[in-house]
């Protein structure tokens, strides 16, 4: 190898050390910020103050005829690592290939399941086919079936592999199931990696458990839909999305509900102008847009009629904890 | 290469602007540095003052340039301030006492041995090398973020990759040298 590409390459893994940002992050909020002439002052966490206190009064139209009353949201963040009300991430990977950084956070379903979003990629790239790692944990799910995997040892522990078909285009996928604890889960699922079963065996074996992780649900529904139940969610920053969240359908199909750092163009057709949440936002075949603070936009979508989608965006409790910046966001 | 993405100019708040770069602020500091603390230290120090600039800075046409420019050169004379003040043992030599333990597969291989070397050189040096093959910025760009000539840039840069090769060959076992 040549010493400039060698030099390159130490470089990235010195990178690859990087600390996560939470320090960084607590300085900026405490450190004091001299307002300025042209601009109002815009800490770091105004954004998250701003919610918390609107979260807390709740300012918005909130219907009498609701179904459910909103959870109260998670005490703002400080330097506790795990906030009241969040999903504990009791294991982490102690290693992972090269260039990954860690994207996306969500939960699942089902209570107490979690996951993680690696890709190599710069941080705010979008779309294109990454190589991607995710990483998934909780309570016993089901056995893989027996004949798409092979056993294998994690630590000691019993587990499970499988391989993309080559047939199919999947030839750089794995995925490694394994039970590290009575009751608990975990999964490594690797895709378009070279080498894609050493990878996510070497990930899987670096598994390690961790005590302070773990992962908010963005947002607390209030009213839903006949039928429809909060299914999983996702937080973090790709392609200017902060957050996400699906219902599980009932009878029909689900809804999901973004929150996104960017103003959501108007799609085709004649957007109709709503009062949501005391503010004016649009709706448009199945689409509910509206600014909520400081530069953010929720966007609410799917087979539900107008009256539908603003009684559930009036309802719905946005958690500062989960929207907030994310010090894990682009680490590994 | 790894620039710090260079995107559109349109108006962000500090929290996104930190939101989007806090990682690749840490990352390249990090690299330049050789030390995660040290950088955690000085993209901390660096970032509390562009929050309080936050209003001219951000009208610039590529904020993140100018906020690397400011990590580099605190970083510059962060060490100065810091070896003159402090008794402790050589960054060199506990960067390559941590880098054996720092890969969890255990091998300690030619990518860590030229991390060794890396830290080894002097500070501005290996901030010209951080530059050019970390963030892929050209001698001028280079010149540009040091504030020197492209002639300076180039100079740092020869004598960093002779002192790098010039290490590389010491290195060479015993065994080697007797069948040579």
């Amino acid at each position: 190898m040549s010493t400039e590409k060698l030099i390159v390459e130490a470089f990235e893994r010195q990178a690859d050390r990087a600390p996560d940002g939470h320090r960084v992050l607590a300085a900026l909020r405490a450190a004091p910020v001299r307002p300025t002439r042209k601009l109002p002052r815009t800490g770091v966490f105004a954004l998250a103050t701003a919610a918390a206190v609107a979260a807390v009064s709740v300012p918005f139209i909130v219907s009498g005829n609701r179904e459910a009353t909103p959870a109260a949201p998670p005490a703002p963040w400080a330097n506790n690592p795990r906030p009241p009300g969040a999903t504990p991430i009791d294991y982490r990977p102690a290693w992972l290939p090269e260039g990954f950084t860690e994207q996306r956070r969500g939960l699942g379903e089902s209570p107490g399941e979690w996951n993680r979003y690696w890709r190599r990629d710069a941080p705010m790239s979008c779309g294109g086919r990454p190589e991607v790692v995710t990483m998934s944990g909780g309570p016993m799910g089901p056995f893989p079936a027996a004949d798409s995997y092979k056993p294998v040892d994690i630590n000691g522990h019993p587990g499970q592999i499988a391989l993309g078909s080559a047939a199919e285009g999947r030839d750089h996928e794995a995925s490694v199931v394994w039970w590290p604890a009575p009751g608990t889960q975990l999964s490594v699922h690797v895709v378009r990696v070279k080498s894609a079963s050493e990878v996510a065996l070497t990930i899987a074996r670096s598994v390690t458990p961790d005590d302070q992780m773990s992962v908010s649900a963005p947002f607390t529904f209030g009213w839903l839909p006949g039928g429809v139940r909060p299914g999983s969610s996702d937080v973090g920053n790709l392609c200017g999305e902060l957050a996400a969240h699906h219902t599980a359908p009932g009878p029909g199909k689900g809804l999901t509900v973004q929150l996104v750092d960017h103003e959501v163009e108007a799609s085709a057709g004649s957007p109709e102008p709503v009062t949501v949440r005391g503010r004016q936002g649009t709706y448009n075949r199945g689409e509910l847009v509206v600014a909520v603070e400081d530069g953010t936009w929720l966007r609410i979508l799917g087979p539900a009629d107008k009256d539908a989608l603003v009684r559930m965006a009036d309802s719905l409790v946005i958690n500062p904890e989960a929207t907030r910046p994310q010090p894990w966001f682009g680490t590994r | 290469m790894h620039a710090l993405a260079e995107e559109g100019v349109r108006s962000v708040s500090f929290d996104q602007f930190v939101t989007a770069r806090l990682p690749a602020f840490l990352r390249y500091a990090t690299a330049l540095a050789c030390d995660p603390h040290l950088a955690e230290d000085v993209v901390q120090d660096v970032l509390i003052k562009v929050q309080r600039r936050w209003a001219r800075i951000s009208t610039l046409d590529v904020p993140e340039t100018y906020v690397r420019r400011m990590i580099t050169n605190e970083y510059l004379s962060w060490r100065r301030r810091k070896s003159s003040s402090t008794v402790s043992l050589p960054p060199d030599e506990l960067t390559r006492a941590s880098y054996a333990l720092a890969d969890p597969s255990g091998q300690y291989d030619e990518r860590d041995e030229m991390l060794a070397r890396l830290a080894a050189l002097p500070r501005k040096q290996r901030a010209v090398l951080a530059l050019r093959y970390y963030c892929g910025l050209s001698d001028v760009e280079i010149a540009d973020t040091l504030g020197c000539s492209h002639g300076t840039v180039r100079g740092h840069a020869s004598r960093a990759l002779a002192a790098l090769r010039q290490t590389a060959a010491n290195d060479v076992t015993p065994t080697v040298r007797e069948i040579g």
